[in-house]
């Protein structure tokens, strides 16, 4: 055959693979700057039709749940997938020629050679991935590991075709005239055989990326994905709400494009978004086709060629060439955006202590918002001047002051003060009685039947259970009351409650009955006092049997605040506290502090009792009146229509480290630049939420967009905290990009998590606090800020939406 | 001991092997990673009990599978063996009939640009793509022809499990790609019995195509045609885990699946070893039909 002198003579084989060759690489380096859209979605004002969008002018293959626009995520993955699948092809066929050649070369491991291929293929390769996958890949380990689990059972298919080919070449003439010649067994692979195995490589090559790019697809419909995922909810999007993880979507940190078809895999992709299967499954599908036809045409091609002479031919130099070019290319192509991070640069610059922030508005050329930069409040209020504290005898106990607030369990919280409308503060002296834990059949009114849940009937069991009255025995007027939370009861009836569980009165009921009977103050012994966050969120914790939930002391005084400093003081104390109360009386608080058995005979006497002493209770409460001032400041040439992104800090006189600073910083870079931000500065002091109103009320008409929260920026690393799903991967890439430290989000917040710090509750509203250890963000905070207001200035393309 | 004999017995072997190592791994494994929802309905209690502090959560939260389908362990697994076992079945028929069909017209064709290209390309195109991709857009295919119709005409149902209707999509995309690798293995062999001499000779004596066809090429086809079907059925056993997930068809490949997700050992181990044997079943079969010559030179 005579050697082709250029491309133009090649033959169509040849032609076409190497068009895809090309294809495929310039997908791989320049997927994401040939999207259309990022790979993130930052949506800042978008209809409320529910996500994932149709196929349309915006997006025009359609998104995906989070509101993705699925060909930019197709074409941003391609990179990571063809990574992944070239990579385990090649390992695949390397290892099968490794093992074939030790097998043929070493005739004492044929046996155990022949006997590992054929187990390993014998097992179902998607079962062994999926397990390897979940076993192994976790958030730190690497892309390879994933090509490793790839290639542990893959290895088998062309170790069979090669040695079978080997074993034919070994027995041909030529091989044997070789040998006679003497020719060197490694001279006699390389020039003689290795030619003849070409096309079977290159078959087999392709079949193998084909089986990996395959497995990843169905690993990704499986929802396991090369590298580390997150959880993100997807709650607002769906037009139906169902319980459980469904609402979840599990979303591939790596963008690749099995991590595609795993969120779209639902009974309504069948029906109504088609496009989140057909779109990553088709890429799939005509990546596969593709490979295949270049696996085809080599093997076509080197049937009866010669590979090196090609290689050493201009076909083969222009092909490299041209695959050189991309490479060097795709260097020096900027990537999107490349501007905006000056502007974080600059926010990072800009960073510097600030006294005045109303002149430092100023300095930047802001507008203010109100009347001045500043909006005063004149507010009057209850609040906490000191520990409560409790006296009995030689025993004083103490609330710890000030009060440390903790987002977990904290087994060293044994005291706390209760302060709400329902109680009150002061200090009180009086007789010490003992009201066992305050049952009385008296305080509970039958609870109606009601259709849907099963709801258990305290009252009714406590009269069914014959408990005794623990307040028939004494008296409680102008006392110092000491009471143990009724927990509940463990199974009255299986199905009635939870896990058979009926709980107890709510505790505030249980002091609001105290009081009600005319006690002058209460202490409450509550075991799971140590397991209550100071969140006003739910998370549950667990010691044995004793669950903590919401904190009922929150909630309560959330929604009965407290209206003067005088009333009945109120404490809570631990089991510990309370064992240090009840063994100066020898009471035995154990079978009054578990869930009690039914139908316990013990249950049928009251262990109340006059205690015989008097006992000191103080809640110290003042009314305070104060004027709270808060700033505020907006952007100018700013269209009126615009959906603001607010970033907002509270005012921390004395801190080291204020955010407040931050908030400077940007005011300063983002100033003259016209976008629409608006800063603020608040004052959270006497009644934070009062004071907020008061901000929005000054905000008037402008419409919010997004609310960026700025708290306690110290540590190693942010942490980003949102309800919103969609913001999530987004802010991920900006810190990213604006070289902020950052831990990567893995969970959507709950909307509960932010309803302390969020001012706003119906605003879009994201977190942003410092992580571990002592270190200074508020660089990175402003950069990323810096980065984000940049990248909505070079293109936003979502706004239009 | 024969050629025959060893190819048999290595079934056992492997399946043995296998579910030794099985046995041994999967619990281990199963330690290593926490249970996960694998579709609606089927799911571990352990993700809905509150975070311990301080304590390791309990073991064996998580139902078996068969407690979860409400049904014996052994019911579940023979009730799930047959329902995969209809799947293949169906796909070795339809391998067997149009690839063999596809074989023979490609080979007949092959002096015919078009046809036989187009025979080529299409077997070549359905042995690329993956069967999961087939799936999905047979369904959507379905989907769009049943929005068409009319409200309360009946169509295929696009999943679930029946021996009907329901049978038709699974079957069709669990087949195709061994429907495909038949075709072109037949095809080749012919094509090579076509071109032989003693076919010339027959031609040329005048014999009628269909009489040469059947009774000169066939029989030399024959041997080829099982191990395509053996070939051919191996990439079928590989998809059905994924195929049977996708069409909630409850057989021994969906089962896995959801036996690695909710922890479930034993139902992991049987339909493992149950896949497992019939690829070396299948195997074994492609390799006793093979032209031995390339296989007895070590």
């Amino acid at each position: 055959m005579t050697r082709p002198r250029g491309l133009g003579r090649a033959d169509p084989w040849a032609l076409t693979a190497s068009v895809i060759l090309l294809g495929l690489v310039s997908a791989a380096l320049f997927g994401e700057r040939l999207a259309p859209h990022e790979a993130v979605y930052f949506v800042l004002e978008h209809e409320q039709g529910p996500r994932p969008f149709d196929p349309g002018l915006v997006f025009p293959l359609g998104s995906d749940v989070l509101g993705r626009d699925l060909l930019s995520l197709v074409l941003a993955g391609a990179r990571a997938t063809l990574t992944v699948v070239l990579l385990a092809g090649l390992a695949r066929v390397l290892a099968g020629v490794l093992v074939a050649a030790v097998g043929s070369w070493w005739r004492p491991t044929r046996l155990l050679t022949a006997s590992l291929a054929e187990l390993v293929s014998a097992v179902p390769a998607t079962l062994v991935a999926l397990i390897v996958v979940r076993v192994f890949v976790r958030a730190d380990t690497s892309v390879l590991l994933f090509v490793g689990a790839l290639v542990l059972m893959g290895w088998a298919g062309p170790y069979r075709v090669i040695r079978a080919e080997v074993d034919r070449l070994a027995h041909s003439p030529f091989t044997e005239g070789a040998r006679v010649l003497g020719v060197t067994r490694w001279r006699l692979f390389w020039r003689h055989q290795l030619p003849h195995l070409v096309p079977v490589i290159a078959m087999n090559l392709s079949q193998q990326v084909v089986a990996s790019l395959v497995l990843v697809a169905e690993l990704g419909v499986l929802s396991a994905f090369v590298g580390t995922t997150r959880v993100i909810n997807v709650e607002e999007s769906l037009s139906l709400l169902r319980p459980g993880p469904v609402n979840s979507a599990v979303i591939s940190d790596t963008s690749e494009w099995g991590g595609l078809l795993a969120s779209s895999r639902s009974v309504e992709a069948l029906w109504v978004t088609r496009w989140l299967i057909l779109v990553p499954g088709a890429a799939f599908a005509l990546t596969a086709v593709a490979v295949a036809t270049m696996g085809f045409a080599l093997a076509r091609r080197y049937a009866r060629r010669d590979l090196l002479q090609d290689l050493r031919g201009p076909g083969a130099l222009a092909l490299g060439g041209a695959v050189l070019a991309l490479f060097v290319v795709s260097g020096v192509v900027p990537e999107r955006y490349a501007a905006a991070r000056e502007w974080a640069a600059a926010a990072r610059a800009d960073l510097r202590p600030v006294n005045d922030v109303g002149r430092a508005f100023g300095e930047a050329g802001l507008r203010p918002v109100a009347d001045g930069y500043a909006v005063e409040r004149h507010v009057s209020a209850i609040v906490q001047t000191g520990p409560a504290t409790a006296r009995i005898g030689p025993v004083l106990l103490a609330e710890q002051w000030p009060t440390r607030l903790t987002d977990g369990p904290d087994p060293e919280r044994n005291m706390r003060s209760f302060v709400s409308g329902g109680t009150g503060g002061g200090l009180v002296e009086g007789a010490l009685v003992f009201a066992g834990r305050g049952i009385s059949a008296r305080d509970h009114q039958p609870v109606p039947p009601l259709i849907g849940a099963p709801r258990t009937d305290v009252a009714a069991l406590i009269r069914e259970y014959e408990y005794a009255d623990d307040y028939e025995g004494i008296d409680v007027r102008g006392k110092v009351v000491v009471l143990v939370r009724f927990v509940g009861i463990r199974g009255p009836r299986p199905d009635a409650s939870l896990n058979g569980y009926a709980r107890g009165p709510l505790p505030e009921d249980s002091i609001a009955h105290a009081i009600r009977r005319g006690a002058a103050a209460v202490i409450f012994i509550d075991p799971s006092l140590s397991m209550y966050n100071d969140l006003p969120a739910t998370v549950l914790y667990r010691r044995g049997e004793v669950v903590g939930g919401h904190n009922p002391y929150l909630r309560a005084a959330a929604w009965e605040p407290p209206t003067d400093a005088g009333g009945v003081p109120v404490v809570v104390v631990s089991e510990v506290y309370g064992a240090q109360i009840a063994q100066q009386f020898g009471i035995d608080l154990a079978p009054l502090l578990g869930f009690d058995v039914p139908d316990d005979p013990r249950y049928r006497v009251s262990p109340s009792r006059d205690l015989g002493i008097t006992a000191r209770v103080e809640v110290p409460l003042r009314r305070e009146a104060a004027t709270t001032r808060s700033y505020l400041a907006e952007v100018t040439d700013v269209p009126d229509d615009a959906g603001r992104i607010v970033v907002w800090s509270d005012r921390e006189p004395g801190a080291d480290r204020p955010a407040a600073d931050v908030v400077a910083a940007l005011a300063r870079t983002l100033g003259g630049r016209g976008v629409p931000f608006v800063f603020v500065v608040f004052d959270p002091s006497v009644d934070p939420a009062a004071n907020a109103r008061a901000v929005r009320d000054a905000l008037g008409h402008r419409r919010i967009a997004l609310l960026v929260v700025l708290d306690r920026l110290e540590g190693s690393a942010l942490r980003f905290t949102t309800p919103h799903g969609d913001l999530v991967p987004a802010l991920d890439l900006y810190a990213e990009k604006a070289a902020a430290r950052h831990e990567t989000t893995r969970l959507t917040a709950k909307p509960g998590d932010l309803s302390g710090v969020a001012p706003f509750p119906d605003v879009k509203t994201v977190l942003i606090r410092g992580q571990g250890g002592q270190g200074d963000l508020r660089g990175d905070a402003a950069a990323l800020i810096g980065y984000l207001a940049g990248r909505l200035a070079f293109g936003a393309e979502e706004v239009p939406r | 001991m024969t050629w025959a004999a060893l190819q048999l017995l290595r079934v056992p072997l492997t399946v043995s092997i296998v579910g030794i190592a099985l046995t041994l791994v999967v619990p281990l494994a199963m330690a290593h990673y926490p249970p996960y929802v694998v579709r609606p309905g089927i799911a571990c209690a352990r993700t809905a009990v509150p975070f311990d502090v301080g304590r390791p959560l309990a073991p064996g939260i998580c139902k078996g599978l068969h407690e979860l389908y409400r049904l014996s362990f052994t019911d579940l697994m023979v009730d799930s063996i047959f329902r995969s076992l209809a799947l293949l079945l169906g796909a070795a028929v339809l391998a067997l009939v149009l690839g063999t069909l596809l074989g023979v017209a490609a080979a007949l064709f092959r002096r015919r640009a078009w046809a036989g290209g187009g025979i080529v390309a299409m077997t070549t195109l359905l042995s690329a793509v993956p069967a999961f991709f087939v799936a999905y857009f047979l369904q959507i295919v379905v989907v769009l022809i049943v929005g068409a119709l009319p409200p309360g005409s009946r169509f295929l149902p696009v999943f679930g499990f029946g021996y009907d209707g329901h049978l038709v999509l699974p079957l069709l995309s669990v087949s195709l790609a061994a429907i495909a690798f038949t075709a072109q293995l037949t095809a080749t062999r012919m094509q090579e019995v076509l071109d032989s001499d003693f076919i010339t000779a027959a031609t040329a004596k005048g014999l009628a195509t269909r009489w040469i066809v059947a009774v000169h090429v066939l029989p030399h086809v024959r041997p080829v045609l099982l191990e395509g079907l053996g070939s051919g059925l191996r990439v079928s056993v590989a998809s059905l885990p994924i195929i049977e997930y996708l069409f909630n068809w409850r057989g021994i490949g969906q089962l896995a699946l959801e036996a690695v997700g909710v922890h479930d050992a034993a139902v992991l181990i049987v339909s493992a070893l149950v896949l497992t044997a019939v690829f070396t079943m299948l195997s074994a079969m492609a390799d006793l039909s093979r032209p031995r010559a390339l296989y007895r030179t070590g």
